[in-house]
């Protein structure tokens, strides 16, 4: 399986067992959430906030040139976000290849923003 | 080619060590099998393990050595190792039953069941396997051929009678538990165990002394054959502990002649493989110290000690009977074990205490951590994450159907070892990092909640960014004394801190079959579980191991370090390995060996848990580094193993001549 398999077949897992990604970042206390990656894990995890306490502000993706929405939120460019003043409790990483150039780059320019990485955290719902 | 293959010794031997080495082994076996042996390829691909199991019975090569005392042998080609779950490994195979009844003895007699039918049909393939060797035996010019005769027909109804008999089963349960590729095979209480035969057979006039020590001259030698096959993730990973020395019900040490003669053995052999694992205990003679500490000395790596002041009161606190809990062995490298009557696994993963940290500095909000105790609060709670994610690993393991791990392995006469029919099935995990940690936060403290020089976000970035910026800092913190291993109150109390979340968030799991979950303050993974890893406020730059086991390499005497693992609490489930690692210089060692004794006899009263060394000197290290030809049988400590220096990957090399250096005072712990 490759690492994108591992993470759906863990989905899938919490899924079953009843496992709920809002109760996770409740545990943090965090109510407001950036996405980064527009792709299929993103989607997912937006689908899976849907109707919680949890609320997701936007998107990032580094193809926001090309493509300004998704699932209907503004998606905006690291850079962007980051020159921005949209406020966010953290950043949840989806893609699986992009999780140590997000936690550089947010922390060189707002060191006080959390950023969390989905394929990490999907072990410890 | 399969004659070539099945050769036990020469030049094909390194055509398949090469094979090994590169990762092309099985591959190249499986195209083997394809090819040339298409029958058996089909069984293993389409039939079930016990099946798969008798069709190597029924075929792999028989090898028969002229001249070698006893019969043991390993076909690669034959190797049963199809993956159908979860392995079971790192485990001590029931030796005793098959040595006291032979194979009738093990059979089960009663009840009927699709398992009770496996079962039985994995004693006659062994059957089966015997009456091989019996009829190659007879085929064969080899020494002593009747008495092998005997030996191999005395296998099939009754127990043995004889000291080398006993020895014989001995290498052949351990010689069908690694065809049948359970990794990491121990041995156990050798000692204990082959007591009465040698006694017996000594009293009756059939042995002396020096007769006894050349057949167990010559049973390690075998077991150190197939080194580099029976290898796992590094060369001398074999895990063939034997266990020697043990504590009675009244806290007496009991030891025998074979105590000590397996120990000199050992020492004169200078083969990395078997390993020996001591017990100790307060009334462990000079004799048996003298012995074991010569045997260090000597830089063989063997044997690492085991206090059984610590342990056994921690096994039964845990719910070990005592007669099981003074009977301890341990798996491949120092976790407690029941041998022969346990398939707990106590390697199953790492519990990697600086990912909490670092996870902390990643997804917190920084800014609300106010006081150390805030910080220690908000470690604890990515703690009890990370232990989640570790309990998830233990609870999506499914093992395999194994029928020859049940039969030598007591108690499963109802349920197959991988249904939990074994007496013991728990889970243990190891841990690395706990020093990084540790020194982490006291340096934090410092800093950011005492000095104020740094905020919490301040020491992000320089993690974050592996202390780009930092140089100078990087520095002082490499330059400050490690406290983590050191008699510090205050070091001792934040780690028995620490542990005391571990256990807060692991003592009341069970695994899926109801085992209870261990851990300890070891693992094998200080290089391999920080690669990837930010930097940490130890002084440690991304990606640079971890420190090894409990060590401080800047301790100003042991005494400091033995202290410090006596002070530390492994009640509840703490106990899965927790070994004290030294390095020493052999030239301090051969000085002062009443001296390390002296520090041992008092460090067993204190209760330190386990301990292990390298005798070696950073200057032969770094020749043997850059001359390896020059020291060829140069055998080092690693993880829990002893193996040759210049078998082990340049990062294991570079850990080890780093730690010689810092003990030596030549660089700065």
């Amino acid at each position: 399986m490759d690492e994108k398999q591992k993470v759906i077949v863990k989905w899938l897992e919490n899924e079953v067992k009843g496992k709920k990604w809002n109760i996770y970042f409740e545990s943090y206390e965090y109510k407001n959430l950036t996405i980064y990656g527009a792709g299929d894990l993103g989607k997912y995890l937006i689908w899976a906030l849907h109707n919680t306490d949890i609320s997701v502000n936007c998107v990032i993706d580094h193809r926001a040139d090309e493509k300004r929405k998704f699932e209907s939120y503004d998606v905006y460019t690291l850079d962007e976000f980051l020159e921005s003043s949209i406020e966010t409790d953290a950043i949840v990483v989806t893609t699986l290849d992009a999780y140590e150039d997000v936690l550089t780059t947010v922390t060189r320019n707002r060191t006080d923003l959390p950023v969390m990485f989905l394929r990490d955290m999907i072990y410890e719902l | 080619m399969i004659e070539m293959v099945r050769k036990k010794k020469g030049s094909n031997d390194l055509l398949l060590h090469d094979k090994k080495q590169s990762g092309e082994l099985y591959q190249w076996k499986e195209k083997y099998k394809r090819e040339y042996l298409p029958e058996y390829y089909n069984i293993s691909k389409h039939q079930p393990l016990y099946k798969i199991f008798k069709h190597i019975c029924q075929n792999m090569n028989i090898h028969i050595c002229r001249e070698e005392r006893f019969v043991y042998f390993l076909d690669y080609i034959y190797l049963l190792d199809e993956v159908r779950g979860h392995q079971f490994g790192n485990l001590t195979p029931d030796y005793v039953s098959f040595i006291e009844s032979g194979l009738d003895g093990l059979k089960i007699t009663s009840g009927d069941s699709e398992y009770i039918s496996n079962y039985n049909d994995t004693i006659n393939s062994i059957e089966i396997l015997i009456n091989r060797i019996i009829k190659a035996l007879k085929n064969s010019q080899t020494s002593n051929r009747e008495k092998k005769i005997q030996w191999f027909e005395g296998m099939k109804t009754s127990g043995a009678l004889h000291f080398e008999e006993a020895i014989q089963r001995i290498l052949f349960v351990n010689q069908i538990i690694w065809q049948t590729d359970h990794r990491l095979v121990g041995l156990g209480a050798v000692d204990d165990y082959l007591g009465k035969f040698y006694e017996n057979d000594v009293k009756i006039g059939y042995l002396n002394e020096d007769q006894a020590e050349n057949i167990l001259k010559d049973f390690l030698s075998s077991l150190h054959d197939y080194y580099w096959l029976k290898s796992n993730m590094l060369m001398g990973d074999t895990g063939q502990i034997i266990v020697l020395g043990r504590s009675d019900d009244n806290g007496e040490y009991l030891y025998n002649k074979l105590t000590l003669m397996i120990i000199r053995i050992i020492r004169e052999l200078a083969l990395p493989d078997p390993k020996a694992l001591l017990r100790l205990n307060k009334n462990t003679p000079d004799e048996v110290f003298d012995a074991a500490i010569d045997c260090m000395a000597s830089g063989v790596g063997s044997p690492l000690l085991s206090n059984d002041e610590a342990v056994i009161p921690r096994l039964l606190e845990f719910g070990i009977p005592k007669e099981d809990a003074l009977h301890y062995t341990v798996s491949a490298c120092w976790e407690p074990l029941i041998g022969g009557k346990s398939v707990s696994l106590n390697n199953m993963t790492t519990l990697n205490f600086m990912r909490p940290l670092e996870n902390l500095f990643k997804r917190d909000k920084l800014s609300k951590i106010d006081s150390f105790d805030k910080l220690l609060a908000r470690y604890e709670f990515y703690l009890e994450k990370n232990l989640r994610a570790v309990k998830r690993v233990i609870d999506g393991a499914i093992f395999q159907y194994d029928t020859v791990m049940s039969v030598f392995t007591k108690g499963c006469m109802e349920k197959d070892a991988s249904q939990g029919g074994a007496e013991y099935f728990n889970a243990g995990i190891t841990s690395v990092a706990l020093g990084n940690v540790v020194d982490s936060l006291f340096n934090i403290k410092k800093y950011v909640f005492e000095e104020r020089e740094y905020s919490l976000l301040d020491i992000k970035k320089m993690l974050i960014l592996d202390f780009a910026e930092a140089g100078k800092l990087l520095e002082e913190l490499r330059a400050r004394k490690k406290k983590y291993g050191l008699d510090d109150e205050e070091s001792i109390e934040l780690t028995r801190t620490i542990m005391n979340m571990v256990s807060k968030y692991t003592t009341d799991y069970r695994t899926p079959y109801g085992g209870r979950l261990k851990f300890g303050l070891s693992a094998p993974t200080y290089i391999d579980a920080a690669v990837g890893s930010n930097a940490s406020f130890d002084g440690r730059k991304a990606g640079e191991p971890y420190l090894v086991h409990i060590s401080n390499d800047s301790a100003a005497s042991y005494t400091q370090v033995l202290n410090f693992s006596a002070a530390l609490d492994y009640c509840e489930n703490r106990f899965n390995g927790n070994v004290v690692d030294l390095m020493t210089n052999p030239s301090f060692m051969a000085d002062n060996k009443e001296k390390f004794k002296n520090l041992l006899v008092g460090a067993v009263n204190q209760g330190f848990f386990q301990l292990q060394a390298n005798v070696v000197s950073s200057g032969i290290l770094i020749d043997a580094m850059e001359h390896p030809e020059n020291h060829s049988g140069l055998i080092v400590r690693v993880w829990g193993f002893s193996a040759y220096f210049s078998d082990l990957p340049d990062s294991y090399k570079k850990v080890l001549i780093e730690r010689a250096l810092k003990n030596e005072g030549k660089i700065v712990a």
